[in-house]
């Protein structure tokens, strides 16, 4: 849109102009919204509310019997394990190499593919089918490839002369493995998010810079960061929340093993809550994980509201 | 495509070309072998050779659809993501129309809500929304998916709804309105003809989300009610995986979803970034 | 995404934009009518499609059992046999160990009616007898019935006095070994020659590694063999074999009214340094083997010895799939210093659920798959080790021999008696599968080297301790 740029600069420079002229009341305009909103609260607020008084109370579901009130002892209980701080360890290292790598990785892909070339349009379609496929699938499917036996990948790996290798029984090879399924799935969100506000840029503006001088670094540097900032942040928020969510590849490959190398914390609430069927346990950890998260992109999602403010 | 202003010949293009063909056979390569092995035969998909020539057979298609019923599987997921489909796209219509084009006092907290409701975990969510199914006893029927379905998706829809709304030009609605339509009428017949591409990539979003899932179909899917994600599961036994039928069922899985996908490309970027980049 | 054909209506202005626009719409407009035809469509078909497949014949069950011998035998055979004699259908769905567990506990907490029957692992009985999610089955048996059931076996399905599962098939862990290997007289002599030692089925832990440890590496007849295998994955696999070297060193994981973790005891940690000086005689990727992987070992011959259940054994003589028909023999699992052999015991039971609405069709069918001839019909499809004392003294099963060998298919029977009376169950009461979770990260992370044997004990203790008196 080429009116893409004005609003970007709008919405980094000013701030939000207070309000606005007319600021009209609810009227007959805004019945639709009621069966919508009816919904979203009723499984947004509801839920959460018992979630916290589920996480108050003793709640085993092969228990009926003991239903007593606990206060905060469950919070305690998992704040001061071991393996709570480990798993948030784990999903903070997982997020975090994930998502750099998959950004590189992204922004390398999308300035290769910022110019034209022959079979662009093929090759870019082909690139978006990871991220397509549902997640439960792409996790059977590493475990197929990278199986120790009869995997295509150790197969590969002998050919060229690498021996084999285990990819899921060692803990450091596991979790590597995992990370590096993640970052096959996902860098075509990234990648396609990067090269369509790439393309998004005037054309005269690259122009005048390669006029006045400017080499292809500068031109990266200074132009396309700042235009491109704000589907970064959007996109970067996307992958952090759906890092820290990541279950499908796990359930179908390591459960969280070996010993405890892919326990994330989504893993563990899972466990807890349908494996030992403490759902009381469950639903502490779950607003332990939930505060975390909130507390992570906080930022990034004011920005995102307030550049939507702006839209308007 | 761009093309070279300047009439100079690009001269890193047959580098680059090189790299992106790398970069899709990294990306495409396992879900080629995944298509291939649907076709082998057991003793063929673990003979240890990376063989892209063999003699194919229907064996595991024919186990996936006569032995296992997998397609009940499907009928499930179809008819659970189409209704959740649909009734997120009605009740996201009726909060996305009013908040493009009838501000209120506030309307940002509400738009602030919604977008904070996507970055909640569903592991989060799952757990009292099974407590909840079950005092209602709505555990196990297709309506506990589908309103698990049309709760995550509503958000998402109502944000990109709201914009592909407010890129209709405003003069048309206006002009509609000036020319006496009421307003229910300027939004069935002006406002959602012209937004419909729009809408089919939400709807098409939509579909895929709850196609995918896997987490809340394990959980709140009963005996009869099993999606195609969940049914995938079932052929890893302790005692044995059918990896040649699970690659087929896979196949069936992510098939959909790519051609939907294809079908609706245009705006699948500005679904999947929630906007960002038009 | 931008592209050359697609005009953006806001960068035109006016009349030309409004009827350029009206153009835009009667094409844009086909597309939402053609659009919510398509989905109404879908949603009739399928919801017909789906009423079609619901409509159900008069009496049908659901039963959910472990994709094992005994689970497929049921569907495969014994389950159209029943629709036959009494025209009662009975689905028979296979599903993980895992996830028969969860599918119980979420099932059951929902009041699911949704299956009648299900297969359990006779730990989950204490856990969800607690839940009172299951249907007393003491009518099902007669007395004669309950006299001819191992008493054994009767015990574990029971809870407070109640029979909440049927026994379907009972199985001690048992040594294996190669019989081939064993009695072979060039392999004997090299193993007198090596160590000094005479080559026979080992009483005592010390000479079962010393054998292992000599195989380990070795190649008989082409093929390259380890020392032993095992399952020893992380999750239930590790702590079940891990059970039987406890039991055989004299230990006990938890005190009698299992409030208290008692693993750093001195024959707990005796036999898990056992154990873990074992894990190294595996074939490689051992940290993941699961019961098929012992499976698929002993079949292509690529192990020695083996501690497995003892109705493992129909799959190693299994002629399409296996390369060493006949030549694995049993005895029980050796013994520590001081200690008497006591092999980990396990068992399947059949049980029905509370809200099952066809309790009584349902306890019919669990009868009649437990009869005393049906018990014999399943051991001899391969299902699973009998239940009833009379199947193992029944000729049907003692007398039968393998095509293509000397060995009689059931050479086990004799070892498996003994091994059931001397050998312990899982430690009985609700929480237990919770247990075994947490042993087993504990035993992964010894076997992995990444703590001590007495470390990860340590450690276990901690945390089971920690939820014991939670």
């Amino acid at each position: 849109m080429s009116t893409h740029v004005p609003q970007l600069q709008l919405a980094e420079k000013t701030k939000v102009e207070g309000r606005r002229v007319s600021a009209p009341r609810f009227n007959r305009h805004h019945i639709p919204m009621g069966p919508g909103i009816a919904i979203l609260l009723a499984l947004s607020i509801y839920p959460t509310i018992y979630s916290l008084f589920v996480a108050f109370h003793r709640f085993n579901l092969t228990d009926p019997a003991d239903r007593k009130f606990v206060g905060f002892k469950n919070f305690k209980t998992i704040l001061m394990s071991a393996p709570f701080w480990h798993s948030l360890r784990v999903t903070l290292v997982f997020m975090i190499l994930a998502v750099a790598i998959e950004f590189v990785l992204a922004f390398a892909l999308a300035l290769v593919f910022f110019r034209p070339m022959p079979l662009h349009r093929t090759m870019r379609t082909l690139i978006l089918i990871p991220m397509l496929s549902a997640p439960i699938v792409i996790g059977l499917l590493g475990r197929f490839i990278f199986d120790a036996q009869f995997g295509i990948v150790n197969t590969l790996l002998q050919n060229l002369g690498l021996g084999r290798h285990t990819f899921f029984d060692r803990p450091g090879a596991a979790f590597y493995t995992m990370v590096g399924m993640d970052i096959w799935q996902w860098t075509p969100f990234l990648f396609l998010i990067l090269l369509a506000a790439m393309q998004g840029i005037p054309e005269d503006l690259l122009d005048a810079a390669k006029l006045d001088g400017a080499n292809r670094f500068k031109i990266v540097r200074h132009i396309f960061v700042p235009l491109l900032l704000y589907p970064i942040l959007v996109g970067l928020t996307l992958r952090v929340i759906d890092a820290i969510r990541v279950y499908d590849i796990i359930y179908a490959t390591t459960r969280g093993g070996p010993i405890d190398a892919t326990s994330t914390m989504s893993w563990n609430i899972y466990d807890m809550g349908f494996k030992n069927f403490d759902v009381d346990y469950s639903s502490a950890y779950s607003w332990l994980l939930l505060i975390i998260v909130l507390i992570l992109i906080n930022r990034f999602l004011k920005r995102i509201v307030a550049h939507d403010r702006n839209q308007s | 495509m761009r093309k070279n202003n300047s009439g100079k010949r690009d001269r890193t293009v047959w580098l680059r070309f090189v790299i992106a063909i790398f970069a899709v056979l990294f990306f495409v390569l396992p879900i080629f072998w995944m298509v291939l092995t649907g076709f082998k035969t057991g003793n063929q998909a673990f003979s240890n050779s990376a063989s892209i020539f063999f003699k194919p057979t229907l064996d595991n298609y024919r186990s996936l659809f006569v032995a296992s019923h997998y397609g009940s599987a499907l009928i499930t997921s179809i008819e659970v993501t189409s209704a959740a489909t649909i009734l997120a796209l009605l009740l996201a219509s009726g909060i996305a129309y009013p908040l493009a084009r009838f501000p209120f006092k506030g309307d940002h907290r509400l738009t602030a809500w919604m977008i904070s409701l996507r970055a909640v975990p569903p592991i989060v969510t799952i757990i009292p929304l099974f407590l909840i199914m079950r005092t209602i006893h709505l555990n196990g029927t297709l309506w506990a998916l589908i309103i698990a379905y049309t709760f995550m998706n509503l958000p998402l829809a109502v944000w990109l709804l709201k914009g592909f709304f407010r890129d209709v030009p405003r003069e048309i609605e206006e002009a509609a309105l000036v020319d006496g339509l009421g307003h229910i009428r300027v939004f069935f017949k002006i406002v959602l003809p012209l937004a419909a591409p729009g809408i089919a990539a939400t709807a098409v979003l939509s579909l895929m989300f709850s196609w995918n899932d896997f987490l809340f179909a394990n959980i709140l899917s009963g005996a009869n009610t099993r999606t195609a994600t969940v049914a995938l599961t079932e052929f890893v036994t302790p005692v044995g995986t059918a990896w040649t039928t699970i690659m087929a069922a896979g196949t069936v899985v992510v098939l959909p979803v790519w051609i939907a996908a294809l079908a609706a490309q245009k705006y699948l970027v500005r679904g999947l970034t929630m906007g960002s980049v038009k | 995404m931008k592209g050359p054909e697609m005009s953006h209506p806001n960068e035109m202005k006016g009349p030309e934009m409004v009827s350029r626009n009206k153009s835009v719409i009667k094409r844009r407009g086909a597309l939402v009518p053609v659009m919510s035809t398509a989905l109404a469509l879908i949603m009739v078909s399928t919801v017909g499609l789906s009423t079609q497949a619901k409509a159900a014949p008069k009496a049908t069950l659901n039963a959910i059992f472990l994709p094992a011998t005994w689970g497929t035998v049921v569907k495969d055979t014994l389950a159209p046999q029943y629709e036959k004699e009494t025209g009662v259908k009975v689905n028979v769905q296979l599903v993980g160990r895992d996830e028969i567990h969860q599918k119980m506990g979420t099932l059951f907490a929902a009041q699911d009616s949704s299956y009648d029957i299900f297969n359990l692992d006779y730990n989950w009985i204490p856990e969800f007898g607690r839940a009172q999610d299951l249907v007393p089955l003491d009518g099902v048996l007669s007395a004669a019935d309950k006299k001819d059931f191992l008493p054994g076996a009767l015990k574990l399905g029971t809870y407070k006095g109640q029979i909440l599962g049927v026994p379907q098939t009972i199985h001690p862990a048992l040594l294996w070994y190669r019989a081939d290997l064993y009695n072979d007289p060039a392999v004997k002599a090299q193993y007198k020659k090596d160590t000094g030692a005479t080559l026979a089925p080992p009483a005592t832990m010390d000479i079962w590694a010393q054998q292992a440890a000599w195989f380990n590496g070795k190649t008989f007849n082409g093929t390259k063999v380890y020392g032993w295998a095992a399952q020893a994955a992380k999750g239930y696999g590790n702590v079940h074999t891990w059970l039987s070297f406890c039991f055989s060193y004299g230990c006990q994981p938890l005190n009698a009214d299992f409030t208290k973790s008692t693993l750093s005891s001195p024959q707990s940690i005796a036999a898990t340094n056992m154990w873990a000086k074992m894990m190294k005689l595996m074939p490689p990727g051992a940290n993941d083997f699961t019961y098929d992987s012992v499976t698929q070992a002993a079949q292509q011959g690529t192990i020695a010895t083996a501690i497995q259940w003892s109705w493992g054994a129909f799959a190693v003589d299994d002629p399409k799939a296996s390369k060493t028909l006949g030549k694995w023999q049993f005895t029980q699992v050796p013994a520590g210093p001081d200690a008497k052999s006591s092999p980990h015991i396990a068992e399947w039971v059949i049980s029905v659920s509370k809200f099952s609405k066809n309790q009584a069709e349902s306890k019919k069918f669990v009868a009649w798959l437990e009869t005393k001839k049906n018990d014999v019909v399943q051991a001899n499809l391969g299902g699973g080790d009998p239940v009833r004392r009379s199947s193992y003294n029944n000729p049907t099963l003692t007398k039968q021999t393998l095509s293509g060998s000397t060995a009689l298919r059931y050479r086990r029977l004799p070892e498996v008696l003994k091994a059931i009376a001397s050998g312990q169950p899982r430690p009985l009461y609700p929480a237990e599968e919770k247990w075994e979770t947490m042993l087993s990260t504990e035993l992964s992370a010894i076997s992995l080297g990444a703590k001590s044997v007495t470390e990860g004990l340590a450690a276990a203790d901690t945390t089971i301790d920690a939820s014991l008196n939670g």
